[in-house]
């Protein structure tokens, strides 16, 4: 599949590919020697999810009205070591606890362990991590061998699905930029599942992108990447189970049934793994005495409710201010915030790239793979907003709480590749990259002193 | 020439701003050392009803011990007898609500400080003790709010244990272990109600980031009991005050508040009391 664009500037050279996905790489794993063990929110749970897998476990078992599985009693006691690190920003990481907790090996013996917020997740992206504690269980590693060679393969794996999105289209710039910002540096360096479904999510949009071009052949395998991408989207998120629907699109510019046969069989396993989630898993949050589609019931006979939470939420400044300090860089378990210099400057360099790269023309407008790309991140971005009204939130709920900033990303990623493309002009190509470089830049220097006083050293 | 500074200018300029670090200030906050049990939980109204505070479960208590609590026991001390437990009581899950969730918490705090910080809450009328103190939240994970929800009738059905509460001639005073809030994992942690909020349990003062650092043996304590165990424990359990009524020759629940009732050292029915 030969990298296309209407413009052949807006290409990326070898070069330039092989530099962004090297800043990328040293970037996260300059924050992995810097992040302690699941300091990521709900690491543990994603960790639990990929030992299971390593045993085969796809489909997990309650207990006591709680999901879960027969984890190994070495990699508990190795999470045990850092649980003590969230919400309490006096507590650091001493040589005591890495001695003591380094050494951990796999025990054999295995204690069930819930999860019921990962259990939801069809398992598949967590192969890479999943590849690494079997590894590491077969070679006799210590647990934060294991641990560390997860997250190690967690990045590449990444990063190899990011190649493959700049072999088929020329992503914008602006997109790639996300990649760099401190939140997704973050969740790139840690073990959880965002750093592979951020990457899925743009190498979809790629292949989409590509395949929406008129009078340019979409291969098979090309087709069943995009459709293996959208399923792992929506079965990871269930609000992205409108994206298995862009193959529709697909079949109006290639006019070949087959996909419409892929959109019917992807929405179709999407929404029977998202349901069987639904009735099997037990222990998932929603923190009200109304269950969620009671909840719904509530809000369909009271409109004005809705209104209010709406209304509410889309006019609230502090939240949305609170919604961009998440999204550019809450680390930790969302306890190490920036300094809000960085912010100002990640949010500038952002608008900036953005303005730089927004496609002005009326051409976007008759661009209908953009236009459906833009569209599903929409109603993404809709369902989004509704499912946490109704599962996170009591009724009548004033604001729409629970969303964290890192859930955006794949809708933001989706907005870019569908709205931007890379500027053809030389300097401001060179502009672009400059931008690029700063936001990077701005994530190591802003970062690295956050959490090196968040996890190392003592406050006084 | 102005290619390059075009594209190098916002990179230093950027990066100058971007260096400027903010001062950090941990903010920490003592639980009381005693007793143990002053952690209280409000879960709120449950099915119409309330089920009063939870007490933080230090002594792992279980749900449908009886307890006798003494108030001057033998070595002029508080004792608590676990008088019985309710034999064949099936507990029934009470709330829908699942997974994670905080809950307005009740605690006594010392807050400690460094001086610029506690200067520039003073000059802005921000946070005080008891404002810390009241924006403290609770948060369980793979929360369970579990019953019973006839503790009295059932209680009454054992013989064994009417006879002990008639006995006891009101020395004592009898509490039911009613319902208890199982959970995985339990923190403190501030709504940050309060103050101008920039991450969980981190706010913003005069440029400072101050984080709100709670010490509570008790709870890291319960914490680290949670975390070792396979299955949920009780994190809380909620008191009903029972009597026995002399006039109808059984067990009925006793209208004084259950508040004052200060848990002593625990002293189980088989080795009796300490």
């Amino acid at each position: 599949l030969r990298v296309s664009a209407s413009n052949p500037n807006e290409r990326y050279s070898r070069s330039e590919v092989l530099a962004l996905l090297l800043g990328i790489f040293l970037l996260a794993q300059s924050f992995s020697l810097l992040v302690p063990p699941f300091q990521s929110p709900d690491e543990f749970n994603h960790l639990k999810r990929a030992y299971l897998l390593s045993r085969g476990d796809v489909f997990l078992q309650s207990r006591e009205s709680v999901t879960g599985g027969d984890v190994d009693d070495g990699l508990l006691e190795y999470m045990s070591c850092f649980k003590g690190l969230p919400f309490n920003y006096g507590a650091k990481i001493t040589s005591r606890t890495l001695h003591a907790c380094g050494e951990l090996p796999f025990r054999g013996d295995r204690t069930f362990s819930a999860l019921p917020n990962t259990a939801v997740y069809l398992p598949i992206p967590y192969i890479p991590q999943a590849i690494a504690l079997y590894a590491g269980q077969q070679a006799h590693m210590t647990v934060s061998d294991a641990y560390y060679m997860a997250r190690f393969l967690s990045l590449a794996t990444s990063l190899a699905i990011l190649a493959c999105a700049f072999r088929v289209y020329p992503v914008p710039l602006v997109a790639v930029s996300l990649f760099v910002m401190p939140m997704a540096v973050f969740q790139l360096a840690s073990a959880s599942l965002d750093a592979v479904s951020f990457s899925i999510t743009l190498l979809a949009a790629a292949l989409f992108m590509r395949g929406a071009e008129k009078g340019r052949p979409f291969p098979v395998y090309a087709h069943l990447a995009l459709a293996t991408c959208l399923f792992l989207l929506a079965t990871s998120r269930i609000v992205y189970v409108v994206l298995t629907l862009l193959p529709l699109m697909l079949y109006r510019v290639q006019r070949s049934p087959v996909f419409l046969v892929s959109a019917a069989v992807t929405l179709s396993l999407s929404l029977s793994w998202n349901l069987y989630a639904l009735m099997a898993v037990k222990g998932a949050t929603f923190n009200s005495e109304l269950t969620p589609i009671e909840k719904v019931r509530h809000y369909l006979a009271d409109p004005g409710s809705l209104a209010d939470a709406m209304i509410g939420t889309i006019f609230n400044r502090p939240y949305w201010q609170g919604m961009w300090r998440a999204f550019a860089g809450l680390l930790g378990w969302g306890d190490t915030p920036l300094s809000s210099a960085a912010y100002g400057v990640l949010g500038a360099s952002t608008l900036a790239l953005t303005l730089i790269s927004f496609r002005w023309t009326r051409a976007v407008l008759r661009d209908k793979g953009a236009m459906a790309l833009v569209l599903g991140a929409v109603i993404s971005l809709f369902a989004l907003f509704s499912v946490a009204l109704v599962s996170l939130n009591p009724y009548p709920a004033k604001v729409i709480g629970g969303i964290q900033g890192r859930y955006l990303y794949p809708i933001v990623i989706l907005l870019s590749v569908g709205l931007c493309r890379n500027p053809t002009q030389p300097v401001a190509r060179r502009i672009a990259f400059g931008l690029f470089a700063l936001t990077a830049a701005v994530s190591i220097v802003s970062s690295v002193p956050r959490l090196l006083h968040r996890y190392w050293i003592a406050t006084f | 020439m102005r290619v390059p500074f075009l594209s190098v200018a916002p990179l230093i300029a950027g990066l100058s701003v971007a260096a400027c670090d903010v001062n950090d200030r941990v903010l920490t906050a003592k639980c009381r050392a005693a007793p143990d049990e002053a952690i209280y939980v409000d879960v709120g109204k449950i099915q119409g009803g309330s089920l009063g505070l939870g007490r933080l479960n230090v002594r792992q208590l279980q749900l449908g011990s009886v307890l006798e609590i003494v108030p001057d026991g033998p070595r002029s001390t508080r004792d608590t007898v676990v008088v019985r437990h309710l034999m064949n009581a099936p507990a029934r899950q009470i709330t829908r609500s699942q997974g994670g969730a905080t809950y307005p918490a009740f605690v006594e705090l010392e807050i400690d400080m460094d001086p610029d910080l506690r200067e520039a809450l003073q000059q802005r009328s921000l946070m005080g003790v008891d404002e810390i103190a009241g924006d403290t939240r609770i948060l369980v994970a793979d929360t369970l709010l579990v019953s019973i929800p006839d503790a009295l009738e059932r209680m009454n059905m054992e013989p064994r244990m009417v006879e002990v509460m008639r006995a006891s001639h009101g020395n004592g005073r009898f509490a039911v272990i009613s319902s208890v809030l199982l959970g995985g994992d339990v923190f403190l942690t501030s709504s940050l109600a309060h103050g101008v909020p920039v991450a969980t349990n981190t706010f913003k003062v005069a440029g400072l980031y101050a984080h709100i650092s709670y010490v509570c043996p008790a709870v890291d304590h319960l914490r680290a009991v949670a975390i070792s165990s396979a299955a949920r424990i009780p994190l809380f359990v909620f008191l009903t005050p029972v009597a026995y009524d002399e006039s109808h020759h059984r067990i009925v629940e006793d209208p004084r508040p259950p508040d004052d009732m200060k848990f002593g050292s625990i002293a189980s029915p088989q080795t009796g009391r300490h």
